[in-house]
């Protein structure tokens, strides 16, 4: 056998390790997935479109939104149901082609983490999941050999070490970079008090920091490739990750994805005990339901999503069904009962995601700011009366519709959302004044005057206002 | 999956993880042309701190960008990202025709400023602007 051939096939990991790897990293893709959804109306806005191979841009279609919208929510499902175990041998390579689809369609995903997840979830496609053993044990400490996982042990030292190289700029070892980078006040004091109690300038000390970076990275890159240095290296990098999450950087969920990864390398006692929970792959106690279990859990999952209010709910409620009912023959994990319960778990958890974020909220927003500032007007008020419905507590939704109707000239269906909105934030002078230019168009004096007279309370020298309040003084009661 | 199969998707993938981060680097040093980082795992890089402004013009007229593309788009133009301006720039032209201008500045860290495009071209038809 050659050393390469030896260098691949030689690599070992346990049932317990790569377990709980999928159930963390598949959780936090689920949960990403989900976060990308507010991001949907981007895609395809006016026509526009650049994807990662813009050499092919003019053979690839423009992405759409509600193809955007359905890929993310069924990727959603994908992920979680892969965390749970209830898929992997069809439901992983179908997941891992929508990643792609939806990451290189378009340069508006620019997250190069979302690059590393594409890359990692191909590498995860030929990972022995459930592969028969023939010694199998209760805690999971039996091994099998796998050259995919070796590989995504290689492409983690890729990463890290071209981070590195991409540091060793003067502009990055000066501490000029990091220190403007770097926006957490604390973080900034505590510099200056450390560059103090040291006696040293604070330029020097970011410049020690940013070439500890540099170095540490390096560490990273060789660490993952030594097993015998995985417990400092796993220290080192989640020291890292750790950081980079206190300092507020905006890179979305890179860090948590970086902390799951490193559950490959991670010391086997603390495999052993996350595998202790086993809540990676439920079980049904009693006898076995079979197919109405699975008509049922379908039925159910139809149920639960249709409390989502997406756009085109029936063509995502039907995809997700669908995807399940297809994947239900080719299925390699647990029973028919244990993949119904998982399921209807996954459905629950997309509408938990639902009610505990702002996503769907956030979905509408977005695409009723893009479509009122580029002129379609008929689309941003269906965007911000689901807004609304949505999130009846928020102010700036109602205001954002009832601007819209006046500008549509539907004064009347205008009045209730802005009444609603004075509601819910009466210091917002612009929501009174829209208002007041709202009644003053019905010719309801008094009800203007009235609008008219809280905008002067709270910006005096609105000059709209002014006129509206003037216009009907004598209205005043 | 057959050794032989295995070792060919090695061969792949570990190609274009060394290949897509070196051409990085070797590509030319003209101005904005280590803008984009795509594909080379440049985490936090001193590229990611530059800030350009793009500033079109129509017939003499500044094009309101928020009115015309969505805001993400804007965002990546301030990056300065090559593909995305010569995207916008063709989608603009067809939306709005000649005479269509772009002056594209960008400060990198350190304060120094590259300026990318003057504005004495008109994007439709590529001919100079008196």
């Amino acid at each position: 056998m050659s050393a390469w051939n030896r260098y691949w096939e030689s690599f070992t990991i346990s049932t317990a390790r790569l377990s709980v790897f999928r159930f963390c990293f598949f959780l936090i893709l689920g949960w990403d997935c989900w976060d990308q959804i507010s991001h949907a109306p981007r895609y395809g806005a006016g026509g526009l479109n650049v994807s990662h191979l813009p050499m092919l841009d003019d053979l690839l279609p423009t992405p759409e939104r509600l193809w955007m919208l359905g890929a993310f929510v069924l990727m959603s499902y994908l992920a979680f149901r892969i965390a749970l175990g209830g898929a992997t041998r069809y439901a992983l390579p179908l997941l891992t082609a929508l990643w792609g689809a939806t990451y290189f369609i378009s340069q508006l995903d620019s997250y190069q983490h979302h690059y590393l997840i594409f890359l990692v979830l191909l590498i995860c496609c030929f990972v022995p999941w459930d592969a028969p053993r023939e010694d199998p044990k209760e805690d999971g400490s039996d091994e099998r050999g796998s050259w995919a996982v070796r590989l995504l042990t290689v492409q983690i030292s890729v990463l890290y070490f071209w981070t590195a190289v991409a540091k060793m700029d003067p502009l990055w070892l000066s501490g000029q970079t990091l220190s403007t980078q770097i926006k957490v006040p604390w973080v900034k004091e505590w510099m200056l008090s450390a560059a103090q109690t040291l006696d040293t300038d604070i330029a020097g000390l970011w410049a020690l920091a940013a070439v500890a970076v540099t170095v540490g990275e390096l560490a990273v890159a060789a660490g993952w490739q030594l097993r015998r240095f995985y417990l400092p290296t796993m220290l080192l990098g989640l020291s890292f990750h750790i950081g980079v999450e206190l300092v507020e950087f905006k890179i979305g969920l890179f860090s948590y994805f970086m902390m799951s990864i490193y559950l490959l390398i991670a010391p086997s006692s603390i495999i052993r005990a996350l595998y202790g929970f086993r809540a990676f792959a439920p079980r049904l106690p009693g006898g076995a339901v079979g197919t109405p279990a699975l008509a049922i859990a379908l039925v159910a999952g139809a149920a639960i999503l249709s409390r989502v209010p997406f756009e085109s709910a029936a063509l995502i409620i039907t995809l997700i069904t669908g995807v399940a009912l297809a994947l239900e023959p080719r299925s390699d994990a647990g029973t028919r009962d244990q993949r119904a319960l998982i399921h209807v778990l996954v459905c629950l958890m997309i509408l938990g995601l639902h009610t505990q974020t702002e996503q769907m909220r956030d979905y509408f927003r977005f695409l009723g700011g893009d479509t009122r500032r580029r002129g379609d007007l008929i689309t941003a008020t269906m965007a911000y009366r689901n807004v609304t419905e949505i999130d009846p507590t928020y102010a700036s939704g109602f205001y954002r519709l009832g601007d819209l109707l006046y500008r549509q000239k539907k004064y009347e269906d205008a009045v209730a959302p802005l009444e609603q909105a004075r509601v819910l934030d009466p210091d917002e002078w612009q929501m009174h004044l829209r208002a007041a230019q709202v009644y003053d168009a019905l010719g309801r004096g008094p009800e203007a005057y009235a609008a008219a007279s809280r905008v002067l309370q709270l910006k005096p020298d609105q000059s709209t206002a002014k006129k509206i309040a003037s216009r009907h003084r004598t209205s005043d009661p | 999956m057959s050794p032989r199969a295995r070792n060919t998707f090695l061969a792949i993938f570990l190609t274009s993880q060394i290949a897509l981060p070196l051409r990085y680097y070797l590509r030319a040093e003209a101005p904005g042309s280590t803008y984009d980082e795509r594909f080379a795992w440049r985490m936090f890089s001193p590229v990611r701190m530059i800030r350009c402004k793009a500033v079109y013009e129509h017939d003499g007229a500044p094009v309101e960008l928020s009115e015309e593309i969505h805001s993400a788009w804007g965002t990546l133009l301030q990056r300065g990202r090559p593909h995305v301006v010569d995207a916008v720039s063709r989608h603009l032209c067809r939306e709005k025709g000649p005479t269509l201008t772009l002056e594209l500045t960008c400060r990198e860290l350190g304060d120094k400023r590259v300026q990318l495009e003057a504005g004495h071209i008109d994007l439709c038809t590529g001919k100079g602007i008196p």
